[in-house]
């Protein structure tokens, strides 16, 4: 197909009316073309017969596992933020600060806990 | 038995009772349809046969939910462009493993630096030229050109309106238009 033919084609697209003998026969020519390798079939009917409920199950730990180290190395980089956060906003590094105890006094702390104010 | 003869419905029907050759069958009627779809919209690549798979092991998957209200090479051909477009996305965002449009544009002018026409490959230089367009209008030019659906049938296969269809098509032909008019 020379330069011209292919134009008339792009042509065509926007146009529903039935193309005429010559178009339809590179129509063809191009639709033909296109294929998988020589046993594509047989491939995909051995990927199927690979998905044993077993097999599916396996493939279900291994995303699961995928998934728990997403979350975990997002936990992470959160405890990191706030830790950082509390250091810039506190001025140091406590496990009290961390956990927002800072500047409570150990007998407001008790009251609070047995509930005599 | 003999499967080439039964409809996609009865093939669907016994695939869905466990039959494997109904279903292999299935795949050999459509593969060409999926490969068009995908190598059309991918390029003709190493990925390509790897989505070419995964279409029919999730048409496989889905063949329970396949109401029979597209008809099944409809419903084939939506998976394929799902799985394409998905791939394409995937595909730029991590690396630039795929031709983008620039690359496209560069090999095309390489291709065509021969001056001998004839000789050349039409499905390449098609493919080439399709690789320069941005995906959406490649689905619609597929679908068109390779599949030869009408408007309203690509419609239905990418799931948007017929309009958003046309406006697509005449924003890809300008582009092939201008593509192929610098083909020496």
């Amino acid at each position: 197909m020379n330069k011209e033919q292919i134009m008339r084609l792009v042509e065509l697209l926007g146009d529903d009316s039935v193309p005429g003998p010559e178009e339809k026969a590179h129509v063809e020519e191009i639709r033909g073309s296109y294929d998988f390798e020589a046993g594509f079939t047989g491939r995909v009917m051995q990927r199927l017969e690979g998905m044993q409920p077993g097999r599916l199950y396996e493939g279900l730990i291994l995303s699961m596992n995928s998934l728990f180290l997403r979350i975990a190395v997002t936990g992470a980089a959160a405890i990191v933020l706030l830790a950082v956060s509390v250091f810039l906003s506190g001025g140091n590094f406590s496990f009290e600060t961390l956990l927002g105890l800072g500047d409570t006094a150990e007998e407001g702390m008790i009251s609070l806990l047995t509930g005599n104010y | 038995m003999t499967y080439n003869g039964l409809t996609d419905e009865q093939l669907v029907s016994l695939a869905l009772n466990g039959d494997r050759q109904s279903f292999s069958e299935i795949v050999e009627r459509y593969r060409k349809m999926v490969a068009r779809t995908v190598k059309g919209m991918l390029g003709d690549n190493v990925y390509a046969e790897d989505i070419g798979q995964d279409v029919f092991v999730r048409l496989y998957h889905s063949l329970s939910e396949f109401r029979g209200e597209a008809k099944l090479p409809t419903y084939i051909n939506r998976i394929a462009v799902n799985l394409t477009l998905n791939e394409i996305k995937r595909r730029k965002r991590s690396s630039g493993v795929f031709v983008n449009e620039d690359q496209g544009r560069e090999t095309l002018y390489d291709m065509t630096d021969e001056n001998d026409h004839d000789r050349r490959d039409t499905k390449e230089i098609i493919g080439r030229a399709l690789a320069m367009l941005e995906p959406r209008f490649r689905a619609v030019v597929v679908m068109r050109m390779l599949e030869g659906y009408s408007t309203r049938e690509t419609a239905e296969v990418l799931g948007i309106p017929v309009g958003t269809v046309l406006s697509r098509l005449s924003r890809a032909q300008e582009q092939l238009r201008t593509i192929i008019k610098e083909y020496r």
